[in-house]
């Protein structure tokens, strides 16, 4: 339908405004800022070509940032998806419960996630925290969670799992009501009636497109990690924590070296944008059965 | 293989029967249709066959074997699905191959790379693809071998389902409506393939649909099911000529059968439209008088005579359907005559006449009632 | 489905509900917590229960210390001008690229697409720096303009447009409805499921948000939940556990009732998309 075009630019001048004004043309910009050396609050600032990126390789904080950034990503998605799909199996094969299981697993993904990194700090507490007191009641040595370099990004590792496991357990659950129950019947006849059998030739095979999918899901959110660095660690102890996220936000907003940062963000947004052309992927190959 | 006997079959869910106390035996080698609605229960009759679901009540055993206690695979049927359920991960050779893989491969055997150790895995695996092979090529889909289900035509696929059921050598198969999904030629293509492998490998199908012209041309027996239970079971020609009631009656025949109010008088005399149509023995009281539309004829002949306004006429090349209101009658009646039959016109005044010997008797709660047609000599209206 | 033996029945419960218990425990614990009196907290014994409640002290002193409500009231505040706003603004958007065609439609559709791509936190430097000039910087606005457009909201209800039947604008129309009439009278009552569900995607995702209030705003007024949290941890110097833990139970209480009260719908909203974190 081809109406008065004055009418059509009417309605969607407002969006496609907006987002040239407050996506396209700042994501331009931080492209371009990567090539300057400008700070916040100069009155000048210098053409530097990719000495910003240069330095990136080179530098041991943005190094130690990158390695803990990926290390957190797979042991967040591994320990998500593993739990989530776990737990979606075992809800899924019997009645009893589901709405309740479903809802205790949920309810951390739902909650404010800054105030319950608060809640976790009390809990990681060396002395006074439920974690410690509950293994001293198993006979075991407390330890100090986050201020410890050896386990401070396994235990925000660890808060990232509790968060993110029910939202891989409710792709699973959707993922595993899509599968026929003809085909399951099938299966049954021909003989696929060990749950391990029925698992591997049945279940997980036509599970893969979902799979994909929560893997890319978790891969992105754990991507964009920052709450509970800044909350907890603050990138410390001796940046053990020190995650991509955190290091922009250092670097452009507590050093102001925003020509710095920006050319960190570049490298941000490409991360982002490899795992989302994963996603559609995913997506696509979803509707392929 | 000894017949198979259903007994008290009981099955529910949540609050609704869906089967109500079902008794039915299979006899060996035959073609057992079971026909109805959606909603009637005769894909669920079929589940529990198979042993993809457990009945409440009742039992079900294949000569002197308890089915019930075994699962689906160990009771040795197989299943062709409406939705034809082909693994769709895996190519048709794949699909075809795996009952006879999940048969012969012991827990060992299914490790994945267990055929790099084990030379007997190797050899049953060779076995099992040479079956395979046999099949498709029986069915003519072998060059289809390589190909994953979402490639394939709806025929095709039908053809892959019904191969991964053979490839077993059942003792019994089970269909659920499985050309449902099909259009109409290749409907008919399918029916007659289906009929003739029965033909050929003399094993019992069981067989569900709700199409009573596949139910009518294929089956040895039919079982018409309604609500959980079973009208009739019987030959198709049992089924047509005799119904045992009225839902039957209506259910099996095309167009349907038409039906008008009669009454029993005393001594058994039944009365219809104003005449005396024939004896019945048993109570007095309204009965119902059913007639197919192909027993009408426009040439006055001793029977029942109908007589109204013509309010539809479709020729179909075949033949002549007409519908004619009558007085009396609320529903209009429905009547096929030879193509070649005098011209007839919408709004035209017609009158039709029902041999009494095609005429079906049911009392008032729908059930079959014997009935003596009278014999041509005394049709007058008294 | 087969019956589940006795035996499985119960190994399923059981991993299940430790995995509920484990999963659970934080909010249970912080419940608890806040319930108790501070030598209660700071004891090397394990105890579940208060033996004492100290639930006025606590809750009192949360309520004071910090301004807690006015960390509520700016979250529903804020959260209710982006959704209403991007509403507006992504609506007609999704209407036009749904049911109208004209010229360029292609590459307008390629920039929403592309759109989708942005992480938000990408464009957090030129933003600050953008509102830093217009002297928006610590004020609700700044809260609130960066997100106004929702390119996931124009997607979404586009996707939903296109089932919407042509006759029946066609019929709006012919009644003489304008194009603007046409999307608030005609398609935003059908898009009302599809609306609700991008309405908690929407509220869930800037409630929580924490990254970009942390940069915009410093006074503690016009602070949104997650950094009125921190304000408040930072005024109880970490060691206050009972009223810290009161402030967070009625910091996250809001959310989790919410989701407790609309499971199904709360569940949809999150995970419609997935895409955007």
């Amino acid at each position: 339908m081809r109406v008065n075009p004055l009418h059509t630019a009417l309605l969607l001048t407002p969006a496609t405004v907006l987002i040239l004004m407050l996506l396209v043309v700042p994501v331009a910009i931080v492209a371009v800022m990567s090539l300057t050396n400008w700070q916040f609050g100069a009155a000048t600032l210098d053409w530097v070509g990719l000495a910003n990126y240069r330095e990136l390789l080179a530098d041991p904080v943005f190094q130690k940032s990158i390695s803990n950034t990926l290390t957190y990503l797979v042991v967040v998605t591994l320990g998500s998806i593993t739990i989530g799909l776990g737990a979606a199996l075992l809800i899924e094969s019997d009645t009893q419960l589901r709405t309740f299981y479903r809802t205790a697993f949920f309810m951390p993904v739902a909650s404010t996630l800054i105030a319950m990194a608060v809640v976790w700090q009390f809990l990681l507490h060396p002395s006074v925290g439920l974690v410690n007191q509950a293994l001293g009641l198993l006979g075991m040595e407390p330890r100090n969670w986050l201020n410890d370099g050896r386990s401070a990004l396994y235990s925000l590792a660890a808060i990232g799992i509790w968060q993110m496991s029910g939202l891989a357990l409710v792709l699973f659950l959707a993922g595993l009501k899509s599968i026929p129950q003809d085909i399951r019947d099938a299966g049954a006849l021909d003989g696929i009636e060990h749950p391990l059998d029925r698992f591997r030739r049945i279940t997980w095979p036509l599970l893969g497109p979902t799979t994909l999918f929560v893997v890319t899901v978790c891969a992105i959110r754990s991507l964009q990690v920052f709450d509970t660095v800044h909350v907890l660690t603050k990138g410390g102890p001796n940046k053990a924590t020190e995650v991509l996220l955190h290091t922009i936000y250092s670097e452009g907003f507590s050093f102001l070296r925003m020509g710095y940062a920006s050319a960190m963000t570049v490298v941000f947004i490409a991360g982002i944008f490899f795992l989302t052309q994963l996603q559609h992927l995913a997506m696509e190959r979803k509707t392929h059965y | 293989m000894p017949d198979i006997h259903i007994s008290g079959l009981t099955k529910q869910f949540g609050n609704t029967k869906v089967i109500k106390g079902l008794d039915l035996t299979v006899r060996d080698g035959e073609f057992l249709t079971l026909l109805g609605s959606s909603g009637c229960g005769k894909s669920t009759l079929l589940k529990l066959i198979a042993g993809l679901d457990q009945p409440d009540a009742g039992a079900i055993r294949l000569g002197e074997r308890d089915l019930l206690a075994l699962s689906p695979s160990q009771r040795d049927c197989a299943m062709v699905f409406q939705s034809y359920a082909l693994y769709p991960h895996m190519t048709v050779g794949g699909n075809i191959c795996t009952p006879l893989l999940m048969r012969g491969l012991g827990f060992w055997g299914r490790l994945p790379g267990a055929g790099l150790f084990s030379a007997n895995t190797r050899r049953i695996k060779a076995e099992a693809q040479a079956s395979a092979r046999k099949v498709a090529q029986s069915l003519g889909i072998d060059g289809l071998w390589e190909r994953k289900p979402a490639q394939l035509s709806g025929g095709q696929r039908q053809r892959v389902a019904l191969a991964r059921a053979m490839v077993r050598r059942p003792a019994v198969f089970l269909f659920d409506e499985p050309l449902s999904n099909l259009d109409a030629n290749l409907r008919q293509t399918l029916r007659g393939e289906i009929r003739q492998l029965h033909d050929q490998l003399g094993v019992t199908f069981i067989y569900v649909t709700h199409d009573q012209h596949e139910a009518m041309s294929m089956s040895d027996r039919v079982a018409v099911m309604r609500e959980g239970r079973i009208l009739q079971l019987g030959t198709p020609e049992e089924i047509y000529t005799r119904p045992a009631n009225l839902d039957v009656a209506r259910f099996v025949g095309a167009p349907r059968i038409n039906l008008l109010d009669g009454e029993v008088k005393a001594h058994g005399v039944v009365w219809a439209q104003g005449r005396l149509v024939g004896h019945s023995h048993g109570k007095a009281g309204p009965c119902r008088i059913a007639f197919r539309p192909q027993a009408g004829m426009l040439e006055a002949v001793d029977g029942l005579e109908v007589e109204g306004t013509l309010v539809n006429v479709e020729y179909t090349g075949a033949e002549l359907i007409a519908s004619l209101q009558v007085d009396g009658i609320e529903d209009a009646c429905v009547f096929c005559f030879p193509a070649n039959s005098p011209a007839i016109r919408v709004g035209q005044t017609l009158r039709v006449s029902v041999p009494f010997g095609e005429i079906h008797l049911f009392d008032a709660d729908g059930q079959r009632r014997p009935f003596e047609a009278l014999p041509p000599v005394m049709s007058k209206a008294a | 489905m087969k019956r589940p033996s006795i035996l499985f029945r119960s190994f399923r419960h059981l991993v299940l509900m430790t995995g509920a218990a484990i999963f659970l425990a934080p909010f249970i614990w912080m419940v608890l917590t806040s319930l108790k009196p501070a030598d209660e907290i700071f004891t090397r014994e394990f105890s579940l229960l208060p033996s004492r409640l100290a639930l006025v002290e606590n809750y009192t002193q949360a309520l004071t210390k910090v301004p807690l409500l006015r960390y509520l009231w700016n979250g529903i505040v804020v959260c209710a001008a982006i959704l209403v706003l991007q509403i507006v603004v992504a609506l007609p958007a999704a209407y036009a690229f749904a049911k109208l065609d004209f010229r360029g439609k292609t590459w307008a559709w390629r920039l929403v697409l592309l759109a989708l791509m942005i992480p938000h936190q990408a464009t957090a430097i030129p933003i600050y720096v953008m509102l830093h000039h217009l002297g928006l910087l610590n004020t609700l606005s700044a809260l609130i303009v960066p997100f106004i457009i929702s390119a996931f909201g124009i997607f979404l209800m586009r996707q939903f447009f296109r089932t919407v039947p042509d006759d029946l604008i066609h019929a709006a129309r012919l009644d003489g409805m304008s194009e603007l009439e046409l999307v608030w009278r005609v398609m935003l009552p059908t898009a009302i499921p599809a609306l609700f569900a991008f309405s908690i995607f929407s509220v869930v995702w800037h409630w929580n948000d924490y990254f970009w209030p942390l940069l915009v705003i410093a006074s503690p007024e016009l602070a949104t939940p997650p950094l009125g949290t921190m304000f408040f941890r930072n005024e109880e110097a970490g060691t206050n556990y009972g009223p810290l833990m009161a402030g967070t139970v009625l910091i996250t209480a809001p959310l989790v009732l919410f989701f407790i009260a609309a499971q199904k719908r709360f569940i949809e909203g999150v995970t419609l998309t997935g895409v955007k974190a």
